[in-house]
């Protein structure tokens, strides 16, 4: 049977880490599985294998290694890795990971301190770790262009007193959330249905300019407004609305008849989904959409290639 | 004794440790009394081994 939807995307909002978009024509499980896919099965790199040389620092080495994993690396658009199990080398290489390096001790951060500072322990975060591979390393949350007047210093991933030495080598390999949370290159991704709300002018004209401003009021995040020349309800920031029912329940109790409709009805709409989509820095956020777009339909591709195959087994058996 | 890789003591057989108390470094020998010499503390802490170490962040 042929296909008789078309889904289409609206981009809202476009920003290096954030985008906002409404998915529409289509239903619920088709935006939820799109919602997933962007969440767990859209690679990015991160830290998987970390080798300790030296660590004198108070925390241990299973600690250390478990918050540099979690540590978002910074990828170039347009950088392919292939993943480390399908790679032909014997251990790791430049295909399938990159390494980072990170050597810090108290001494070698805390020279040429003021004297009041001296004895303060010295922090290592994740801009000491040093890539081996220009087109990864660990992410900034500032644009270069104002990275030189920004506070971010890195991830800190443990502080050095006197004395105190942490010297190590850790391997980032390609991989997915699905395996572990790490290597997920979004914070936010979700989808909110689309709010029809309706005002109902016939039921609104049997209400005084108090009732209507009651129901204006109601709601917390100003979704309605009231028209300065007719007084009328109107619907000012649709997009707003969280489907609290404030305004319903207001809208019912100013009824007459329990069976009169009500001046307002918010419901939701079944083919439109607004998506939010925040990245971690690892990967740009209109990458994530079409990354994951990419895998949902390979993913179907291979449904499809497994269910002639089983036709076919069928039809030879008969 | 030291095939574990650990305390890496000096080439006389003996194995470093780290007094509990005071925290001077002390090699002692098998058969040797665990306590500490400079100050006799009995409770003496294994160094940590010189061997690379590897572990899976996740």
């Amino acid at each position: 049977m042929p296909n008789t939807r078309a889904p289409k995307i609206e981009v809202l909002e476009l920003k290096a880490d954030f985008v906002k978009f409404v998915l529409s024509d289509t239903d619920t499980s088709v935006a939820n599985a799109l919602r997933r896919v962007m969440i767990a099965e859209v690679p990015t790199m991160a830290i998987d294998l970390v080798t300790i040389t030296e660590n004198s620092s108070a925390l241990q080495d299973e600690f250390l290694a478990h918050r540099l994993g979690l540590v978002p690396l910074r990828c170039e658009p347009g950088t392919k890795f292939v993943y480390n199990l399908d790679c032909d080398c014997e251990d790791n290489c430049e295909q399938c990971s990159v390494t980072l390096s990170l050597d810090v001790s108290w001494e070698s951060k805390a020279a040429g301190r003021p004297d009041h500072e001296k004895d303060l322990p010295v922090f290592v975060t994740s801009s000491d770790l040093v890539s081996h591979d220009p087109r990864v390393g660990p992410v900034h949350f500032a644009s270069s262009d104002i990275i030189d007047a920004s506070q971010d210093d890195g991830i800190m991933l443990a502080k050095l007193s006197r004395g105190q030495r942490l010297q190590l080598t850790a391997v980032a390999k390609k991989g997915i959330a699905k395996e572990h949370a790490k290597w997920s290159p979004v914070c936010v991704a979700t989808y909110q249905f689309d709010p029809i709300i309706k005002v109902a002018d016939d039921v609104s004209a049997t209400l005084t300019v108090a009732q209507r401003q009651q129901v204006v009021e109601s709601c917390p995040v100003k979704v309605y407004g009231l028209d300065e020349r007719t007084n009328n309800i109107v619907v000012r920031n649709r997009l707003e609305c969280m489907y609290c029912d404030e305004c319903t329940n207001v809208a019912s109790s100013l009824k007459l008849r329990p069976e009169d409709d009500a001046v307002v009805t918010v419901t939701a709409s079944q083919d439109r989904f607004i998506f939010s989509v925040e990245t971690n820095g690892t990967i740009d956020a209109d990458q994530v959409v079409q990354q994951a777009l990419e895998a949902l339909s390979l993913k179907l591709q291979t449904l499809r290639n497994e269910l002639i195959n089983v036709k076919q087994k069928i039809l030879a058996a008969a | 004794m030291d095939e574990d890789g650990g305390g890496g003591g000096g080439s006389s057989g003996g194995v470093s440790y780290i007094c509990g108390d005071c925290g001077t470094t002390n090699e002692i020998k098998a058969k040797d009394p665990i306590q500490c010499r400079s100050c006799g503390y009995r409770i003496m802490y294994k160094m940590r081994t010189k061997r690379l170490i590897q572990f899976e962040a996740r």
